[in-house]
């Protein structure tokens, strides 16, 4: 027996089955049900970017011995705004203590520890520089000396010689050495607004629970110890950032859910007209969607960034083959058909249809689960089971419902003329906006902003960038952890020669902050001293001259200072918890990039910068930090994308050809989708709609949803019956499905409203295809005489009356 | 009338003290110290009295005697004769003695009127022996090091002001303005400077 008649029996013999067998069809969706809650309960949503990629990346596994090393990363940043600048601080002090107690932060740092960079300052000088500082100082102390030398003759009225150190200072401005200025620019982390506290976390944890301890401990310390009147307190810092992202997410996501669900509810109560259909529709929907949480839950754990969604895809997915399924049964009782024949004839043909429909879309998105990146892998496979799971629970459930309908069914609608009436003309109408349209793919771009992966615009992220601003650097530097000294001066060197580019600000190690030529330095601040103490306080009128004397008399008369003499506060930067006093557990390199980590297309080539000079002939010197997750996820997004791409085409293909049975109509079905693909990227280049890390993941899903209209069109247009219902449900089919994508377009994440926007333009673009060029080409494939085609009986119903064949 | 004599037996017994072998650096330095002190200065805004200018006459000729003018005159110069015409070069240097005559005289009497100092024993040097005396000028904060260095014959051949050299002074000072200007800049610099003096005086 050929694939398709033991399909559509098959269909038919399981819908008679639960049909007649309802209350035992129940009663395993029961069970199952049961079994699923317990799955779904476990799951939780993890926006963090480094769990999308795969363990056996290196980035991923650096991150890991970053974390093992350096046990917390990053910091609960609060900062405190308003009042004066000694009432800010006077809090900040108050705060600090609060915070320092918390069993979950290893310290807190409030105050620069500017003692080091203050009094060793002209330590970290060029000794060049030292030594024209001092020439300077001397020229002018022997003119002075002449102006005092009672037996000289001034022949040249000179003017004294100048003591502007701007071109010293200038070189100090940039890098390394801006860094080691910017140490000694205030005692506290501030500026005119704001006041910085910065703690540390104590264990080494990045999940998402430790997270939210962490904040709520400090939110704890902000409540024993409020702020006075007229002083706010606001959370940022790496953990803030990712609970708030969180929070984002799920009220997303509850909002996009909860949207799609109600305008699916209300166009389907419009459709379907009767409240008990409309419940039979969607309660298989929704058991579905619990079978696949469960799924989820039991194979996951996790829900990302993206499969956070799958609830509102797959409920305007899925209802798809509810509205063919009850749109067929209502006709068919409504033709005069008993219920069990109505069941028989709607799982056998559009049964058929929808299960054609769903495995070709299916096949799309588990071309998507071969994807290494897990917001895409996990959102493929998570769909296509999910509709695999949503067609299971409408083969078990609908019929079984469907005993329960006392009800009789509501008369169809007549049919009314659209423009596949004139069937010429929509074709011509169908090429020549297509060909306008193509012609704007041209105006497609990639967006490589790394802001579609996380909302930059919320207020902890924005904040963020303030406390950069206040630091002067960035608080989650890139860290190469080297072992050893030697390792450390490699790399460092190696990053200030290879970078051609200029993708690296600047590198620091330990060794920077120890001053190199310390003696000789010495002895040449020993001179400076020499010179500057012969000026009299009593000469400086100015009390910032007389200041920067006292200043000067003091950084003149400090030691060079050793690995030993550094303070805590900066050491610690340097290495983890576990670090003994010698440093003998190896020291980081800091790496502090130039670039924007949202600039993704120069992400990559920091990286590159990074690991080449993390490449050491004896090993491979991990570097950890968020832009090397990002290189590996773009470079993983291009990578994959035209395999992804082509995976999912080649699976649609087989797929229909497959279960269409007819390679004509298989190819039908693929150019529909085609079309719909290639004139959805254009428009979108056209209307300025880029794609990005989220929204590419479209393409292949678009591939596989949109021949579902085409699938369900030729199908019927195969067994010679009308098309006119087959397109009403079509236009249903797709309108929910476009609820359920376009419910992301109100979504807050801007990847995420994106995705929702590509896939209403290209589920648009479907509809108009799906709805008035495939019928009109159908028209004109079929056959004239009846003797030309065993379809003579084919019906295009009203529309296609005029010609109609038979 | 008494500071004139001083001077005028000071300056008579001056060849007797070169006589002396070793000489007695530091005395020479207390002597040249009293001799600057003798000189009258004007009070500002003021010129000196008849009797003033009579007196420093004198002083002026005691100083003489302990200042060696071929050393302070030639050796700033020297490096530059090139650039003068023989008696463009003698003429240079008999206008820059009296110059520095006038200028210096007054300066450094008034200089050691105000200065509480202390001498330090001559050291052997090159030229002869050193003689460093530490001032402190309380009227302006200003402590400054000074070294007398005196030749073998007890003239003084050059003065440091905290480490720095006159004549090396001069010496860089004439080779700037000669660089800028020119010999005859640098003539002209000092005619200025003369008439200044003496337009004051």
């Amino acid at each position: 027996m050929p694939l398709i008649p033991r399909l559509e029996a098959g269909l038919a013999w399981l819908a008679r089955l639960t049909h007649r067998r309802a209350g035992l069809s129940l009663l395993i969706a029961a069970l199952l049900c049961a079994l699923a809650l317990l799955g779904a309960r476990r799951l939780r949503l993890d926006p963090d970017l480094a769990h999308l990629l795969p363990e056996r990346f290196e980035s991923v596994q650096d991150l890991h011995a970053l974390e093992a090393r350096a046990g917390a990363i990053g910091y609960a940043v609060a900062v405190i705004e308003g009042g004066n600048q000694a009432s800010r601080r006077r809090y900040g002090e108050a705060l600090a203590v609060e915070i320092e107690r918390l069993d979950s932060i290893r310290y807190v740092d409030l105050k620069r520890p500017v003692s080091l960079f203050e009094d060793a300052a002209l330590y970290f000088l060029e000794r060049a520089d030292l030594e024209t500082i001092y020439a300077r100082l001397k020229a002018r102390q022997r003119f002075e000396a002449r102006r005092h030398n009672p037996m000289y003759l001034d022949l040249e009225a000179a003017t004294p010689p100048s003591l502007d150190f701007s071109d010293i200072e200038a070189r100090y401005q940039g890098g390394e050495r801006g860094w080691l200025s910017q140490q000694r620019a205030a005692t506290y982390y501030e500026d005119a607004q704001r006041l910085v506290i910065m703690a540390r976390p104590a264990r080494r944890s990045t999940d998402m629970g430790f997270a939210a301890t962490v904040i709520e401990d400090v939110e704890g310390a902000i409540a024993a110890a409020p702020p006075p009147e007229g002083l706010t307190v606001a959370l940022t810092g790496r953990y803030k950032k990712k609970l708030d992202q969180k929070a984002q997410i799920q009220a997303d996501l509850g909002l996009a859910s909860s949207l799609a669900l109600l305008l699916s509810l209300l166009y389907l109560l419009f459709h379907l007209r009767r409240p008990r259909a409309v419940a039979f529709t969607l309660a298989p929907l929704l058991i579905g969607l619990l079978w696949t949480f469960g799924l989820a839950g039991a194979l996951l754990g996790t829900l990302n960034l993206l499969t956070g969604f799958i609830g509102a895809i797959l409920l305007g997915l899925g209802v798809d083959h509810g509205i063919h399924l009850m749109s067929r049964f209502e006709a068919e009782r409504a033709a005069g058909r008993g219920r069990d024949e109505a069941i028989t004839i709607t799982f056998a043909s559009t049964g058929r249809a929808a299960l054609i429909a769903a495995v070709t879309t299916a096949v799309a998105f588990a071309g998507l689960s071969l994807s290494e990146f897990r917001a895409f892998g996990e959102f493929g496979l998570l769909a296509a089971l999910g509709l695999g799971l949503v067609l299971l629970a409408y083969a078990l459930l609908l019929p079984a419902f469907l005993a329960f309908d006392r009800g009789g069914a509501v008369p169809q609608r007549p049919a009314p003329r659209r423009a596949a009436s004139r069937p010429r003309a929509a074709l011509w109408i169908t090429a020549i906006l297509s060909l306008l349209a193509l012609s704007q793919a041209p105006h497609l771009r990639f967006d490589y902003d790394f802001e579609a992966l996380s909302d930059g615009r919320l207020p902890a992220f924005l904040l963020d960038h303030e406390v950069n601003r206040i630091l002067g650097y960035s608080q989650t530097p890139i860290l190469a952890l080297t072992d050893s000294p030697e390792e450390a001066r490699a790399i460092t060197a190696a990053l200030r020669n290879g970078d051609p580019g200029g993708a690296i600000d600047f590198a620091l190690t330990i060794d920077d902050l120890i001053p190199k030529d310390g003696p000789q330095k010495q002895a040449i601040l020993r001179q400076i001293h020499g010179v500057v103490s012969r000026v009299k306080p009593s000469w400086l009128e100015d009390p910032d001259l007389l200041e920067a004397r006292t200043r000067i008399l003091r950084m003149t008369q400090a030691t060079p200072p050793t690995i030993d003499t550094l303070p805590r506060e900066i050491l610690r930067q340097f290495e983890g918890p576990d670090a003994g006093a010698s440093g003998a557990s190896g020291r980081f390199v800091l790496i502090f990039p130039k670039i924007a980590l949202s600039d993704g297309a120069r992400v990559p080539e920091l990286a590159a910068v990074a690991r080449r000079a993390a490449a050491l002939d004896a090993r491979r010197v991990p570097i950890a930090g968020e832009a090397m997750i990002l290189a590996d996820i773009l470079d993983m997004v291009i990578r994959e994308a035209p395999w992804i791409l082509g995976g999912a085409l080649s699976l649609v293909s087989l797929a229909l050809l497959v279960l269409l049975g007819h390679p004509r109509d298989a190819l039908l079905a693929l150019g529909a989708a085609l079309l719909t693909l290639a004139l959805t990227l254009a428009v979108a280049g056209a209307a300025g709609l880029a794609l990005n890390y989220l929204n590419i993941v479209m393409i292949p899903a678009l591939l596989g949803i949109s021949v579902d209209g085409a699938v369900h069109l030729i199908t019927r247009w195969r067994a010679g019956e009308g098309l006119e219902e087959t397109r009403h449900a079509i236009a249903g089919a797709i309108l929910t499905t476009l609820l359920g994508f376009g419910a992301l377009t109100i979504a807050d994440h801007p990847g995420l409203r994106s995705t929702g926007a590509l896939a209403a333009l290209g589920l648009a673009i479907n509809a108009l295809i799906s709805l008035i060029s495939l019928p009109a080409l159908l028209h004109f494939m079929t056959p004239r005489s009846p003797h030309d085609d065993p379809l003579h009986m084919l019906d295009l119903g009203p529309v296609d009356a005029p010609d109609a064949p038979g | 009338m008494m500071i004139r004599y001083t001077c005028l037996i000071l300056a008579l017994l001056t060849p007797l003290t070169l006589q002396a072998e070793p000489i007695d650096a530091q005395a020479r330095a207390e002597a040249l110290i009293a001799a600057f002190k003798a000189v009258k200065a004007p009070h500002e805004g003021q010129a000196l009295s008849a009797a003033d200018l009579k007196a420093n006459e004198a002083a002026f000729l005691a100083l003489d005697g302990f200042l060696d003018r071929e050393a302070l005159t030639h050796a700033p110069i020297t490096p530059h004769a090139a650039h003068f015409k023989p008696e463009q070069l003698s003429a240079f240097k008999a206008l820059f003695w009296q110059t520095l005559r006038l200028v210096a005289y007054p300066n450094s009497g008034a200089f050691f009127a105000a200065a509480r100092y202390t001498l330090t024993p001559a050291k052997p040097s090159k030229e002869g022996f050193d003689v460093a005396l530490h001032a402190v000028l309380e009227a302006e904060d200003l402590e400054t090091d000074i070294t007398l260095h005196w030749s073998r014959d007890g003239r003084l051949v050059d003065v440091s002001f905290d480490g720095a050299s006159l004549v090396l002074d001069y010496r860089n000072q004439f080779g700037r303005v000669i660089k800028d200007k020119g010999v005859e800049g640098l003539i002209r610099a000092l005619e200025a400077k003369h008439a200044q003096v003496t337009g004051a005086k």
